[in-house]
């Protein structure tokens, strides 16, 4: 079922909609769960864990006005996986685990719940732009119509028990991904970082490499789970990554007046790269992309949307490009292939 | 652009890069390094760190004054020092069998040690799962053979009676709700 889904198209979060859409690609939501009556991760019995997967499955499957679809992990080859992580459905160690584990995805694919990782349940809510309420109020309705089903680890001291204290309380992460051009180029990026790990937020470059990751993108979630109401965390997260947008937008307007030239130079090389290359690693792709995205929004590219290339983000990953040749690929087949999708993909 | 090799095997291309913000640090691995790198960090860096900081002084007092029972989860047998090297607990039991050690250990990474959010869900107390028996049941027997080893023969039988009275609702239950889940 899942494949059939994956073969359909991309998720609802890319979509370059939602409030500050032209910073933050994605808002994310996860809350950790787990199931009275079984061990956690590292201590439950294979026999268990079947049985607790075929128990989840059932519960999810039959929740009312949901629409999940299923896929036990090992059905899946490591293309189908890869791209299960490429989409943000499962994590890198989910895909590559081994035992009883599954995945459900809502089409849209703005729902998911990964079963037995690392804590019983990861429920996941994705929205496009930045709208941590809504992303909640979703959480919320998915895991109340859970808990009228399913039992779960509680203790009233430390609210809802999971694996890893760093979790326990709410198990609630907020995420989202923000691109950030502006600060990588002005070399303050670092300093955005420190500011956030003052007020417990975690950065992240995502893709990356050198001192700034080749996308610009960078992802900043809650540390704290604990002693807190869910609504302040989700208030406060949304304030934290709306004064980062504000700062990121300040400086791309700033960079537009003082270098303007520089900027539309790079933008237009990186769409001559992009339009013309016959062989093309990930991560060259990955920032000629950014500047591509940045150019958008200052109004030096035309005749590209932002949702396609939120799309292109994702096509040129290495799981999507090996579904597109419908086989495994090694590297150099991989980087021929990516720069002829990209040739075909560019306005 | 020409292929970097993966830095831990010097054999592969680099496919996976990253950029950890937080140490300044760079990787560029390929996909196999990758994931064995991360499947060993069980625990994020940082979040060991804090654990082991606030774990070991403790530890290392210990030893200089008189040689304590280490803490056991008397479920899952999970030991402090196994919590402390995986930075996992092994069943919802440890958070009670470490309570004494966890304060420190929740204020250092929450700020806080009690929780706030939101209450259990209503009528969570009514439901069950194809494990609450078992666990119930594995909890009797563990009390059943302390009591007997400790020569506490009337809490024995006693035990011994809920024992069976689980067992028979669990029957009873299984009959007429089919069994609930699949195994």
């Amino acid at each position: 079922m899942i494949p059939t889904l994956l073969a359909q198209g991309e998720g609802e979060w890319l979509q370059g909609e939602g409030p500050e859409s032209d910073v933050v690609m994605s808002t994310r939501i996860r809350l950790a769960r787990n199931v009275q009556g079984y061990r956690f991760s590292t201590r439950i019995e294979i026999g268990e864990s079947q049985e607790l997967l075929g128990f989840l499955r059932e519960k999810i499957l039959s929740l009312p006005d949901r629409n999940f679809l299923w896929a036990d992990l090992r059905d899946l080859g490591p293309i189908e996986r890869q791209i299960l992580v490429e989409r943000h459905l499962i994590s890198r160690e989910h895909a590559a685990g081994d035992g009883p584990r599954g995945v459900a995805v809502e089409p849209g694919e703005k729902l998911g719940i990964m079963v037995l990782e690392e804590d019983h349940l990861r429920l996941q809510v994705l929205i496009s732009g930045l709208d941590v309420e809504k992303a909640w109020r979703e959480m919320s309705a998915l895991s109340s119509g859970l808990a009228e089903r399913i039992p779960f680890a509680w203790d009233e001291r430390f609210g809802f028990l999971t694996a890893c204290p760093t979790n326990v309380g709410t198990g609630l992460r907020v995420s989202a991904m923000l691109h950030l051009p502006g600060l990588v180029i002005s070399r303050q990026i670092e300093k955005a970082n420190q500011t956030a790990q003052k007020i417990h937020m975690a950065v992240r470059g995502l893709y990356g490499e050198g001192s700034r990751p080749a996308s610009d993108l960078f992802q900043i979630s809650n540390q704290v789970t604990l002693g807190r109401t869910e609504a302040d965390l989700c208030a406060e997260f949304q304030e934290v990554v709306e004064k980062i947008v504000a700062w990121e937008r300040e400086t791309r307007n700033q960079l537009l007046a003082e270098r303007r030239t520089e900027l539309e130079d790079q933008a237009s090389r990186s769409l001559g790269i992009l339009e013309r290359a016959r062989t093309m690693t990930s991560e060259e792709a990955l920032q000629h992309l950014s500047r591509l995205r940045l150019g958008i929004h200052l109004g030096l590219v035309e005749n590209l949307s932002l949702a396609k290339l939120n799309r292109i983000f994702l096509w040129v990953q290495p799981g999507h490009i090996q579904k597109e040749a419908g086989k495994a690929l090694d590297p150099q087949e991989r980087d021929i292939l990516r720069a002829e999708k990209l040739r075909e993909l560019m306005p | 652009m020409s292929h970097q090799l993966c830095q831990m095997c010097h054999k592969n291309p680099a496919t996976v890069h990253e950029y950890i913000v937080a140490e300044k640090k760079e990787n560029h691995l390929c996909e196999e390094c990758y994931r064995k790198l991360h499947q060993q960090e069980v625990t994020p860096v940082i979040q060991l760190e804090i654990l082991q900081k606030l774990l070991f002084p403790g530890a290392a007092q210990e030893k200089g004054t008189k040689k304590k029972k280490e803490l056991v989860c008397p479920f899952c047998g999970m030991r402090l020092s196994e919590f402390k090297r995986l930075g996992r607990f092994g069943c919802p039991d440890c958070y009670g069998a470490f309570a004494k050690v966890l304060d420190p250990i929740l204020e250092s990474i929450h700020d806080a040690s009690r929780h706030v959010g939101a209450d259990r869900p209503r009528k969570q107390e009514e439901l069950t799962t194809p494990g609450t028996f078992r666990m119930k049941k594995e909890k009797l027997q563990r009390a059943l053979q302390e009591a007997v080893q400790k020569e506490h023969y009337e809490e024995a039988a006693r035990i011994r009676d809920e024992i069976k009275g689980l067992e028979e609702e669990e029957q009873e239950k299984g009959e007429t709700a089919g069994g609930e889940g699949e195994s």
